[in-house]
């Protein structure tokens, strides 16, 4: 009883793999390339992100 | 509820045990009793927020506050995230501001997860239960742990077996037939079960009617909800996707997304609203719970949500929107991703920047899923288990570390930061070494050095607050301890272990007794942190100075091995028996003293001992006197001589004090407050010299007065003082109790 909310989490995921699928054209559309389903707008965001200067945490020691 | 009878109650137990169920019935009976109800819960998304907690739980009584004054004013800007609030004024006004409601009506606090509320409030609200016991004030609180809160009263809430559930539900005048239909959908949960049998019709809890199908708690629960939504229809199921994907429910980004889905809009949403499944408050679309809400991201197949995070994204294009729009594409993301990875540990460096360790350690935890190559894996990996210590869960860091073999430096080192952590023992290469090794050989400003007065890192106060406490800093050492709660978050590792010895060091420092159990470090632990826990261990029961502790020579060695001294210890062992006004305590101490050969201090143990034999009327052979003073004239000792002399009549205002053995009648608080009040304080001058409520003041009087049966301060007064009522230092003397 204690995982109740693992076994809702799983059921959920569970059920949603035979659930409608109506936009799932448009997750995966032309303009993607790799295996990651992400656009190259939206690579070219990640990857600009990634390539400023960090002021991450291991960058302030 | 008896509110003075257990005035801190914790429920704990697993999540879905019902915690929540049975604060909700605690606030039920208490309100029906005529108490006044104030709630908050913890929450992990909320746990950064300093004061967060008690601005929630004062939130129904601000005009109150504006009638406190001063005190209310303080608190008021403190509580609306005014910096500089100096945190014993927080808790003073807190103090204050809730009697002060108590006394209009008594109050009843409810805490939904204590554990996870943040800190500040926690501090707020503990030291307020501490000091005001007199007051009408209960705190009804639930954790997982029982050890998250310290209760006059615990219950512990487990899954129950259907067979029980049935009972109880038999007990509430259910028929069996549904008791055991009600029980066996609840799954363990008694709040469940219950709420399903309240919900019956009354022909159905007399057995008259069937009962139809109840879902099982868990997977089906859900389904079932999500069987409701997509009887609303497939537009309305596909808008609730979308609202369900955005974090904060703006409904701006719901209803772009939707059109550029192709989808109606937020007109979809309507049947939703109707059915109770989402509300629309101000520009937010929000779901009742995260259950729902829940059920509602996983209406369509996995594709289709990724579709929906994908043309959420494209919501998120200013830069000030880089996050949200990070968490969309990780959303939108089909498989690993190094590029994915790598902008979820800049939104995780973020969260780390703002000081929120506990949505950086889950962040990071998401880029390790995320990974493509090991190096991004175990980078991200490290960095998740620094921020779970900076988080100061050890336990969580710990389960971060066992999940993989550490192949690359940064992983190694994290690994080694935990297993230092856990264990106190170094390789010799861990961060931590040089702090340990200081720490163990007594170096404490090399300690200082290493971590500084006011350590980066939470876990760096244990040492930094050991080494101030050498320094005789012990305020800021009390200080720095009480800023990181290590209990909690690493029970049973080094690190708790060696908080504990800490904390009960500065303990006996105050003059009070530590508790016994948190000095019991497991041999698992380095030795010289157990010497040390030994060492706080005898220094108490020295203070302590109760007839067996004297008597016990172990413990004036070990203070000895510790560089104290035998010398020192017996002089202590002597000193303790002798504030106690303890005779036999002093018989100890004359046969510890002659133990260990050292006759100047056997001497004037003896010549203490004819003084409180006398002092208490007891026969006293004639020579004794005479025999104490040979030894410490062999000794070269005359300085005894004079005050041998007065032998018999009282030797100091402490050894007449402590003579009178009512007195070690009253607790050490009530001690305190009995030498405040004998001092000549007002009842309202000794609760703010003390940090109490004037109720609690009052309590602890009567109190005192039952027990040494006096009837007024002046007695008390004379009592406390053996000397007579001091009229002319007290102007309240005589007046009788009312003030």
């Amino acid at each position: 009883m204690s995982d109740w909310w693992e076994q809702i989490e799983h059921a959920l995921l569970e059920g949603s793999e035979d659930a409608p699928d109506p936009w799932a054209e448009m997750a995966d559309d032309a303009d993607s390339a790799g295996d990651d389903g992400l656009s190259d707008d939206q690579r070219a965001f990640l990857q600009q992100l990634t390539q400023q200067p960090s002021l991450g945490r291991f960058d302030d020691d | 509820m008896d509110a003075l009878a257990a005035r801190r109650v914790l429920c704990h137990g697993p999540r879905g045990a019902g915690r929540s169920w049975w604060l909700d019935r605690a606030a039920n009976a208490a309100a029906a009793e005529g108490f006044r109800v104030a709630r908050a819960a913890g929450s992990p998304t909320r746990q950064d927020l300093a004061l967060g907690g008690l601005a929630t739980l004062l939130a129904p009584f601000t005009d109150q506050l504006a009638a406190l004054g001063a005190d209310g004013e303080r608190l008021r800007l403190a509580l609306a995230g005014a910096g500089g609030a100096d945190p014993a004024d927080v808790k003073l006004a807190t103090l204050h501001a809730l009697t002060a409601l108590a006394d209009i009506q008594p109050l009843w606090i409810g805490v939904d997860d204590i554990d996870l509320l943040d800190s500040s409030s926690r501090a707020v609200l503990d030291a307020v239960m501490e000091r005001c016991i007199a007051d009408p004030i209960v705190l009804c609180a639930t954790a997982t742990q029982e050890a998250a809160f310290a209760a006059d009263q615990a219950v512990r809430l487990e899954p129950l077996p259907e067979a029980t559930l049935v009972s109880l539900l038999v007990g509430r005048g259910l028929a069996a037939v549904a008791a055991e239909r009600c029980a066996a959908a609840a799954g363990g949960n008694p709040g469940v079960a219950v709420a399903m049998a309240d919900a019956l019709s009354e022909a159905q809890r007399a057995g008259q009617e069937p009962v139809a199908d109840l879902p099982r708690v868990g997977g089906h629960v859900a389904l079932d909800l999500q069987g409701r939504m997509r009887a609303l229809g497939e537009p309305c199921c596909r808008a609730l996707v979308v609202a369900a994907a955005v974090a904060d429910g703006a409904l701006g980004a719901v209803d772009g997304a939707l059109t550029q889905l192709g989808e109606p809009g937020l007109v979809a949403l309507e049947p939703a609203e109707e059915a109770g499944m989402v509300e629309l408050v101000g520009t937010r679309v929000v779901f009742p719970d995260a259950f729902t809400r829940h059920a509602a991201y996983h209406l369509l197949a996995p594709a289709s949500r990724r579709a929906a995070h994908r043309a959420l994204a494209a919501q998120f294009s200013e830069p000030h929107q880089a996050t949200a729009r990070v968490w969309h594409l990780v959303g939108a993301a089909a498989g690993p991703s190094d590029m994915v990875a790598e902008a979820l540990e800049l939104v995780a460096g973020d969260a780390l920047r703002r000081g929120a360790t506990a949505t950086a350690t889950r962040t990071y935890e998401r880029a390790v899923e995320f990974a493509a190559t090991a190096d991004v894996r175990e980078r991200a990996l490290a960095a998740a288990i620094g921020a779970a210590l900076e988080d100061a869960d050890v336990h969580h860091a710990e389960q971060l570390a066992h999940s993989t073999v550490a192949r690359t430096a940064p992983l190694q080192a994290a690994v080694a930061e935990v297993r230092e952590l856990l264990t106190g023992r170094t390789d010799g290469t861990g961060p931590r070494a040089l702090v340990w090794q200081a720490a163990a050989s007594g170096e404490y400003r090399a300690v200082l050095g290493a971590v500084g007065e006011v350590p980066r890192h939470p876990l760096d106060a244990v040492p930094a607050a050991v080494a101030l406490r050498h320094a005789g800093r012990t305020r800021e050492a009390r200080d720095l301890l009480a800023s990181v709660d290590v209990r909690r978050a690493a029970h049973g590792t080094f690190i708790a272990c060696w908080w504990n010895v800490a904390a009960a060091d500065l303990e006996v420092l105050a003059g009070r007794e530590p508790d016994a159990a948190t000095l019991d470090v497991p041999s698992s632990m380095p030795d010289w942190l157990r010497v040390q826990a030994a060492a706080v261990a005898a220094r108490a029961q020295l203070m302590a100075a109760t007839d067996g502790g004297l008597a016990d020579s172990g413990a004036v060695a070990i203070w000895a091995d510790l560089g104290h001294g035998t010398l020192a210890a017996v002089r202590t062992v002597v000193r303790a028996a002798v504030l106690a006004g303890d005779a036999a305590g002093l018989d100890a101490a004359v046969a510890l003293a002659e133990q260990h050969r050292l006759p100047v201090e056997a001497g004037e143990a003896r010549l203490w001992q004819v003084a409180l034999r006398r002092a208490a009327g007891e026969a006293v052979p004639a020579d004794a006197t005479a025999l104490a003073l040979a030894t410490l004239h062999r000794c070269g000792v005359r300085g005894w001589d004079r005050r041998a002399a007065a032998v018999g009549a009282p030797v100091g205002g402490s050894a007449v004090k402590v003579a009178d053995p009512a007195l070690d009648a009253l607790s050490p608080s009530e001690r305190r407050v009995a030498e405040a009040v004998a001092e000549g304080m007002t009842n309202r001058e000794a609760a703010a010299a003390l940090f109490l409520s004037v109720k609690t003041v009052d309590f602890h009087l009567q109190q005192i007065y039952r027990k040494l049966g006096l009837r007024s301060r002046t007695e008390l007064a004379v009592r406390m003082t053996g000397a007579g009522p001091r009229v002319g230092n007290h102007p309240g003397a005589g007046r009788g109790d009312s003030r």
